[in-house]
């Protein structure tokens, strides 16, 4: 199993931002794929405390965070504290801590030592109205070559990694109210490395915890037989074991837990409560606390309060331990955190890898393993249920060779199975998403089912009904006020927080919304009449007067009107001209969306820098805000990238081709390009026919017809002709596959060449689709490529693809060859294949594998000598070649244009205006 | 007993025996695995890999590990005569005491060569004119069997399975799930008890075809790669011929394998030397030595041998810089590799 240590360690290490389950899995499996965690983008609700303190009540929050102030008098009388002291170590502590929990009820549960060894059987503890915990870090440091795990400032020694391990994987919150500690003065000691020289007492203090934990250990049999009371034996006993160590440090820190628990005691005060306290301390603090937890009760506070420091990360993770990354020692080269957590996680894998598995278990993991393929982005086609079974079978297999059922054997069967089934999307490669999803069951890295489950319901319980209350908390429905008058301005929402946001989107998907630019929404025509029946009903059960309806009613009533409102005309020269200016201020932009500041900014510089002029209907604001809008609904402008982005369509250019061509839908053809020759022929096929008269003899197919007798079970000797078959012949069909590839480099973004590359390509994917053969997408630049693979008519994908494409980066033509001839390579038809190059024939730029097969020849340029290398290869392979030469004014690169066209067997058209286009007449 | 489940017994026996059943196929400890949990759990196999890596001799070693079995005396589709299946024609409403033979285990193997011509009836069977206007076209005699039925209680062995057009190919979708062919025109399914190993080469390979996915989703595939030089040079002990007085020294033979396995890492290359291109190197530069009357083979004798045999076997890409010197670059290989140049 190639899980690595350093996955889990980038968890660990990366925790600072794990807050939700798409960095989580990022962090945990780097080379995920983002747009399989994009899926996951939902908060985690356990781990982040900032996600409990928000939970909790907003004055209990405030106390927590930091922001309290001193509090006045002493604890009320009649408060019930437990104190217990424990060293975090004690094999028993958690189920001794659950035991306690249970038999106190607190309402509140006061930490002073590092919660991670309480594990999962404390999780309920914070379900507690208040949490109240100091922060904890921890390091390792190296001395005599033995890795040494110990505790800073407030965490107790002992803190094992194993906890820290197991405490991760609990996700085991908790609220760090601490301060955080200073950095340790560490000082080089010849013999042992670096050390902090107050700790020089480790080694006694280790031994300590070690007696005292049997002590624990031993007690506790006595406590479950006894009652709560024994904890004060307890307590005392471990007291005794760690003796007493009174420093000034100490005091410093118990104080300062002391503060922050009379704090949080002082507010339920105030609401006029009284919790139970249960305050757990680690054995260093213990006899601090008792004696100042009396001092409290007895209202001597003058010297006790301690002012709540605010941490600028406050309560920013569970694990906070290895931040602070380990001072390099020259002497200890390999050692430090990470063969210790190298070594602790191995185990962990392996644990978990070796443990046996029953039948039913691996049968469970097998089929989760099959889902998953069926749901992975990346996955076109998942496992079949023939290919589970085929995994189980496998799987027996190989339990009986290897002679045991372990998880590394579900693995192996799975990529026995599974691997060559799996069907990917082009482009994603079937072994890493494998691994991953075998990662992701066998570790179960993934959260609990029902807390994901249950985070999406609450997104998804959104209803109808809800509509008018959600839109109306959030204070957002469209008032008369916010209409300038006498111009409509249809009614909008903008979402303020994330949650809105996601209402929003629920909304939309529901066709109750619908968004508009600058990220707006606006309700539909279905909303509005969900909220008229509302109304309705609302009025029925008297929850609202008749001139509150009538006044609500009318106002639904008049944006509906307007929501119908008609269209605005436009001559077709003028709607080609207000394409081309939107092509052009999109291509302007580079690599934006366009929306309609964007435009009413292009409209603004044309008028006044480059003194065009421009109708009134884009002068003014709000009906040019019209315009975009009515060019939106007629599907011209589409929502873009960005949440207020337009972006054209392929009908856009659908209209300003047809406007060029005036209509002579026929005059582009993919003739002169791709020239099928006249390769007409007769092929006989394997399918047969019934015998009409007239058929030459030797088509006679002498089986079928035997077949046919048998099948009517006559004698041989009462042959019919009906019963003659004959082979069926078909002409070969001339088709293509044909791949258009785009270059769309920053130097089409001049002279409109990019505007015209459009309508080159869409001229030939109509034209092409009319032929009847496919036709694919490659646009590239030396960046990466945007690719559609071969489709038969698919031509609104195609087009609004085109239609948004836009020009910058440095020119790759080899690449983007590379690609096309990939896709036709892969496409396994005998189709003819043919590569359209539409570019400006400047390569400036060569992939780094080309280069480092080329650098050593003689050629200049060798970006020119890579893609007439990769046009070669593709002839080699029977791929031809055609360039649509997109030249712009007077810039030409003639000579490298004919020769790649001369490498790929193809032809050369070349584009300097609008006028050339007609020229692609065949 | 089936012959999936007689397959994984004599696999198993042998394991048991810390005998390897692959023995005489060299590859990754990891590739024999997992054919061998292909096979004991009686899937069908789909071997990929380029040619010369040994899939055929796969095929037949399992062959050879089969038991004899006794089938019936003229019966074409190798009925048992315990139980003769109840719809065969040539054994229809026969008793049990037919007369039978034996069929040794290394005969219990059915080829069929894939290539473009093969057609649904070479697979399927079909009626054979001559028989029928002898006996009778209703007579089920009068129906010749194909590779499937032939291939009842035997291992059907097809190659180069993404040569066939797809066409043939789904003429055993039927019998890979169902075991059991329809003979056609007769309605009569005839039970056809076999395990399916069949081969093909990558997609990147030219002139092959797709295998559907309905096809591909009935096999388990396992990939096949070139064997490095420790199992190539055993492979050449154990399956190349050996000319008698001709001595062939050790590190020699080390070389040959070295040339080969050169081929197959260099980017230049499309298609590299395969397996049997080290066994003509090595069989050849025998012949030259005894032509030549010598006693041992010398370097010079593996070199010529050498070229020779990498001609036609190896092409280079169409992107390679030597693409039109391919002779000069391949002598180049060849010289390193036997020291007779620097690098």
């Amino acid at each position: 199993m190639k899980l690595s240590i350093g996955d889990l360690q980038r968890a660990i290490a990366g925790a600072g931002t794990l807050s939700t389950f798409a960095n989580l899995y990022q962090s945990v499996f780097s080379d995920c794929p983002l747009d399989c965690v994009s899926r996951l983008d939902l908060e985690l609700p356990i781990p982040d405390p900032r996600l409990l303190i928000r939970q909790l009540d907003p004055g209990l929050a405030a106390v927590l965070s930091g922001t309290g102030r001193k509090p006045e008098g002493a604890i009320p009388a009649g408060l019930d504290i437990t104190l217990i002291s424990a060293p975090s170590a004690g094999q028993n502590l958690p189920q001794f801590l659950a035991e306690l929990l249970a038999a106190v009820q607190p309402d509140l549960l006061a930490l002073n030592l590092a919660p991670l060894d309480l594990a999962a059987d404390l999780r309920y503890a914070f379900s507690l109205p208040c949490a109240v915990g100091l922060s904890f870090t921890s390091e390792i440091r190296g001395i005599d070559r033995r890795e040494l795990y110990s505790r800073r400032t407030f965490s107790p020694a002992g803190l094992s990694p194993q906890a820290l391990l197991q405490g991760w994987l609990a996700r085991l919150p908790v609220m760090p109210l601490g301060r955080r500690p200073a950095a340790a003065e560490l000082t080089y000691v010849p013999s042992q490395g670096y050390v902090d020289l107050n700790y020089t007492e480790k080694v006694h203090w280790e031994s300590e915890i070690v007696s005292a934990e049997q002590a624990l250990d031993g007690l506790l049999d006595h406590y479950r037989s006894a009652s709560v009371q024994v904890v004060e034996d307890i307590s005392r006993e471990l007291m005794r074991c760690a003796g007493s160590r009174q420093r000034e440090k100490l005091v410093d820190e118990s104080c300062y837990f002391i503060s922050r628990l009379w704090e949080v005691l002082e507010y339920f005060h105030l609401q006029g409560r009284l919790p139970r306290v249960l305050v757990v301390s680690d054995l260093a603090h213990y006899s601090d606390i008792v004696y100042l937890t009396g001092l409290l009760r007895e209202g001597i506070t003058d010297e006790l309060y301690v002012p709540a420091s605010t941490l600028p990360d406050f309560g920013k993770m569970v694990m906070d331990g290895i931040n602070q990354p380990c001072v390099p020692n020259p002497d200890l080269p390999a050692e430090g955190v990470y063969p210790l957590f190298g070594r602790l996680f191995t185990e962990n894998v392996e644990k978990r890898l070796t443990s046996e598995l029953t039948e039913d278990a691996a049968l469970d993991l097998a089929v989760k393993i099959a889902a998953k393929t069926r749901h992975h982005p990346q996955v076109q086609c998942g496992i079949s249920v023939r290919g589970s079974i085929a995994l189980l079978e496998v799987l027996r297999g190989l339990a009986l060779i290897r002679g045991r059922l372990t998880p590394a054997e579900l693995a192996a069967a799975a990529r026995i199975a599974f691997l060559p089934r799996l069907k990917m999307r082009s482009g994603a490669e079937a072994s890493p998403v494998l691994e991953d999803i075998l990662k992701e069951v066998i570790f179960d890295f993934s959260f609990d089912e029902d807390l994901s489950a249950s985070a999406l319901r609450s997104i998804n319980k959104i209803t109808g009904g809800d509509l008018m209350e959600k839109l109306n908390r959030m204070g957002q429905l469209p008032a008369e006020r916010n209409q300038p008058s006498g111009v409509f301005s249809p009614p909008s929402i903008v979402p303020e927080t994330s949650s809105q946001r996601d209402i929003l989107q629920q909304l939309e998907k529901m066709n109750f919304l619908k968004r508009g630019q600058n990220g707006q929404y606006r309700l539909t025509q279905k909303a509005l009449q969900s909220m008229l029946e509302q109304l309705d009903r609302k009025l029925q059960a008297n929850e609202i007067t008749p001139d509150e309806y009538q006044r609500q009613k009318a106002q639904l009533h008049a944006q509906m009107q307007n929501l119908n409102r008609p269209q605005f005309k436009m001559s077709s020269r003028e709607l080609a001209d207000t394409i081309m200016e939107l092509i052009d201020a999109q291509d302007r932009q580079w690599n934006k969306d366009i929306s309609f500041q964007t435009m009413r900014t292009y409209y603004h510089i044309k008028e006044n820098s480059e003194g065009a002029s421009i109708g009134d209907e884009k002068r003014d604001y709000y009906s040019l805000q019209k315009l975009i809008d009515d060019l939106e609904k007629r599907k011209i402008l589409a929502a873009g990238n960005t949440a207020s982005g337009l972006l054209l369509t392929g009908i856009a250019l659908d209209l300003l081709l047809k406007y060029f061509l005036e209509d002579d839908r026929t005059a582009v053809s993919t003739a002169a390009l791709v020239g099928h020759g006249k390769t007409f022929s007769l092929e006989r096929g394997q399918e047969v026919r019934r015998y009409s008269s007239g058929d030459a003899f030797r088509d006679i197919a002498l089986r079928p017809t035997l077949r046919e007798i048998a099948r009517q079970k006559r004698p041989l000797s009462e042959i019919r002709a009906a019963d003659l078959r004959v082979f069926l012949k078909q002409p070969r069909k001339p088709q293509s596959d044909i791949v258009i590839c785009m270059d769309t480099s920053g130097s089409m973004g001049f002279h409109q060449k990019l505007m015209y590359a459009r309508l080159v390509a869409a001229g030939l994917i109509q034209a092409a689709f009319r032929e009847r053969n496919r036709v694919g997408l490659v646009a590239f630049n030396d960046s990466g490529q945007i690719s559609i693979p071969l489709m038969e008519n698919d031509k609104e994908t195609l087009l609004n693809c085109i239609a948004g494409l836009n020009a910058r980066g440095n020119t790759n033509i080899g690449e983007g060859i590379k690609a096309s001839s990939r896709m036709l390579f892969q496409a396994f038809s005998g189709n003819q294949k043919r590569i359209i190059l539409v570019s400006d024939g400047q390569p400036t730029a060569i992939s780094e594998s080309a280069f480092s097969r080329l650098k050593e020849r003689r050629e200049k340029d060798l970006t020119e000598e890579s893609a007439i290398l990769e046009t070669r290869v593709a002839a080699g392979k029977g791929i031809r070649l055609s360039v649509v030469h997109i030249a712009g004014e007077g810039e030409a690169n003639v000579q490298f244009v004919r020769k790649i066209a001369e490498a790929g067997k193809g032809k050369v058209h070349r584009i300097s205006g609008p006028g050339d286009l007609k020229g692609l007449v065949g | 007993m089936e012959l999936r489940e007689e397959l994984r017994r004599t696999i198993l026996h042998k394991l048991q025996q810390k005998i390897d059943p692959l023995d005489g196929f060299y590859a990754s400890p990891e590739v024999k695995e997992s054919i061998l949990a292909v096979l004991i759990s009686g899937r069908h196999l789909l071997l990929e890999g380029p040619p010369g890596t040994g899939k055929t001799t796969l095929a037949k070693i399992l062959a050879n590990k089969l038991e004899p079995m006794r089938v019936v005396k003229n019966c074409r589709f190798n009925c048992d005569p315990e139980a003769p299946a109840p719809q065969c024609p040539d054994c229809a409403g026969a008793c049990r005491d037919l007369p039978s033979i034996t069929i040794a285990g290394h005969s219990r193997f059915v080829r069929v060569q894939g290539s473009p011509e093969l057609m649904p009836e070479d697979l399927l069977g079909d009626i054979d004119p001559v028989i029928a206007m002898q006996s009778g076209i209703h007579d089920p005699r009068a129906f010749t069997p194909g590779r499937i039925q032939r291939a009842h209680r035997k291992i059907l062995f097809i190659d180069e399975l993404n040569r066939i057009p797809e066409r043939t190919q789904n003429t055993l979708i039927q019998v890979l799930e169902e075991r059991s062919t329809t003979l056609a025109g007769f309605d009569i399914d005839i039970p056809v008890d076999t395990v399916v190993i069949a081969t093909q080469n990558p997609q990147e390979f030219a002139g092959v075809d797709r295998i559907s996915e309905t096809l591909g989703d009935r096999f388990e595939r396992i990939q096949i790669g070139y064997p490095d030089t420790d199992q190539e040079i055993a492979i050449l002990k154990r399956y190349a011929r050996e000319y008698n007085g001709v001595r062939f020294e050790n590190e020699l033979l080390h070389k040959v394998v070295a040339i080969s396995q050169a081929t197959r890492t260099q980017e230049d290359v499309s298609r590299p030397a395969s397996v049997r291109a080290s066994i003509a190197t090595f069989e050849q530069a025998q012949a030259i030595a005894q032509l030549e009357g010598r006693p041992a083979v010398e370097i010079e004798d593996i070199r010529k041998a050498a070229l020779i045999s990498l001609q036609g076997r190896t092409e280079l890409s169409s992107s390679s810089q030597y693409y039109d010197d391919s002779g000069a670059f391949f002598k180049n290989i060849v010289d390193t590799h036997l020291g007779l140049q620097d690098q």
